[in-house]
């Protein structure tokens, strides 16, 4: 089952085209990966699936309606968007965790639970959020998605610019999140990535996307 | 007894010009410095000298048309709806970018204004005649102006920056009411805080204007004081309800009905 069908979405920024007749499925439960240079278009996609903002043009479909048919508030409590740029609000990382929950009046939620399955330990829950290293917030970002318990999650480069053993957990993370049966996108850079962590790759260029078996991606290596 | 300041507008006119001297010295001065403002500080006194001459000409028009029962009020309802146009396009004007600058800019300080001068009306603390209603709706205008652009520059700023922090929220399930909670609070209480120091300096620092010039004019300082007080007040609670209305209504030209944030952003 699809949990997005794109047909023929187009979206131009700036009088840009950056998305052009772009047809995609995204299988639920599945890891889907959209890789490409910067600039191709991949983070515009995962804002429309976000409902950041709308096409310009053709369909978006999300568990077989419009998308447009969807309260974008909770489009978005259940295909959380974690931005590349890992923003931290204020405050300590549980904070940061429980936002979400918080402001939806969630009860029944252990922050504990979210940071772990992020990869971080239950000591990072008093930190100041502001102040913690690139990776860790890479990693109390995930944390504050998975909080939600999302059908899906739309990842915009969760590892760049993260040591590798960082990168590792949060493969392994999110892996394990498909596992337990979120539906994943996650736009990367990283070729070898997308081969180890995706159950689809889609190669995003020139605001087209087509769908990818691996071997057509330069052999791996990074755009 | 001279009561010490003019009594007719002619005797007011000479004495401006011999005070004059001090402003054509300052803009000698600040010409032969080469400061550069010699020609604005010219242009701003001609200006604001005319447009405080019409307005007395106004208001002595209204003062006199008083004894004739109400009919100054549709005069004076002009001269408000005026204020509150011209000070809604000159705050508008600081967002250029924003889209329905001006309808939010005159909604929010046409209500703060109306809303705190009908208190004092209501209240019985000033008289309903033309004298009052007319400076103390220019106070009112003026204040929530200021305090309506103040509250526009700090959110267009915030929201530029901290579009990451704002999309975030978004992007997490937040209204976009949600989204900006800390940035309407920043935004309200940076456009205040010029107003609130100047109420924690009232008497120390300086005396201001009205108590000045009631005081001036013979009014027991203890009685002009109270007065003052009152003005005080009336400023701070239409400041208050037009920085609110402001962020309130500033929203819609921020996001669309989608909580999704505007392309001008």
């Amino acid at each position: 089952m699809n949990l997005y069908s794109l047909r023929g979405v187009g979206k131009a920024l700036s009088g840009r085209t950056v998305l052009n007749n772009v047809d995609l499925d995204i299988v639920a439960g599945r890891i889907t990966s959209l890789v490409g240079p910067s600039g191709s278009g991949k983070s515009t996609l995962l804002r429309l699936l976000n409902r950041l903002m709308e096409p310009d043009s053709g369909q978006l479909t999300y568990r077989g309606t419009a998308i447009t048919s969807k309260d974008p508030v909770s489009l978005r409590k259940e295909a959380v968007l974690v931005p590349q740029d890992s923003t931290m609000f204020p405050g300590s990382v549980e904070d940061n965790v429980c936002y979400a929950t918080r402001m939806h009046g969630i009860t029944d939620f252990n922050p504990a639970d979210a940071l772990e399955a992020a990869g971080l330990s239950t000591g990072y829950l008093e930190r100041d959020a502001e102040r913690l290293s690139g990776g860790e917030r890479k990693r109390v970002a995930l944390a504050r998605a998975i909080a939600l318990s999302p059908y899906a999650l739309l990842l915009d480069e969760p590892t760049s610019g993260v040591d590798p053993r960082s990168s590792d957990i949060i493969e392994q993370s999110v892996m394990r999140m498909r596992d337990e049966g979120t539906t994943v996108v996650w736009v990367t850079h990283d070729i070898e990535q997308a081969k180890r962590v995706s159950d689809h790759i889609v190669h995003v260029k020139d605001g087209e996307a087509v769908m990818s078996d691996g071997r057509d991606l330069q052999g791996g290596g990074v755009y | 007894m001279n009561p010490g300041f003019a009594q007719t507008p002619w005797e007011g006119l000479v004495i401006l010009a011999s005070v004059s001297i001090l402003f054509f010295l300052v803009v000698l001065v600040s010409s032969w410095k080469r400061v550069g403002i010699g020609k604005d500080m010219t242009k701003g006194f001609i200006i604001g000298g005319a447009q405080l001459a019409l307005v007395s000409i106004i208001l002595m028009a209204l003062i006199e048309w008083e004894g004739e029962g109400t009919i100054w009020l549709p005069a004076a309802a002009v001269m408000v709806t005026g204020m509150a146009i011209i000070s809604a396009a000159r705050s508008a004007k600081r967002s250029p970018d924003m889209p329905f600058a001006f309808r939010t800019t005159a909604a929010s300080i046409s209500l703060g204004s109306v809303l705190s001068l009908s208190v004092l009306l209501v209240a019985d603390a000033i008289p309903l005649r033309p004298e009052f209603v007319i400076p103390l709706a220019g106070m009112a205008f003026g204040n929530s102006m200021d305090i309506c652009s103040l509250t526009m520059d700090r959110m267009t700023r915030e929201f530029q920056t901290g579009r990451g922090m704002i999309e975030t929220r978004l992007s997490l399930g937040a209204t976009s009411s949600q989204a900006v909670e800390d940035i309407d609070r920043m935004a309200i209480r940076t456009a205040l805080i010029p107003t609130i120091d100047r109420m924690k300096t009232l008497g120390i620092i300086f005396i201001p204007g009205a108590m000045a010039g009631l005081i001036m004019a013979g009014v027991q300082p203890l009685v002009a004081a109270q007065f003052q007080l009152v003005i005080f007040l009336m400023i701070v609670g239409g400041g208050v309800i037009t920085s609110l209305a402001t962020v309130t209504l500033a929203r819609e030209s921020f996001f669309n009905e989608n909580h999704q944030l505007q392309d001008w952003v």
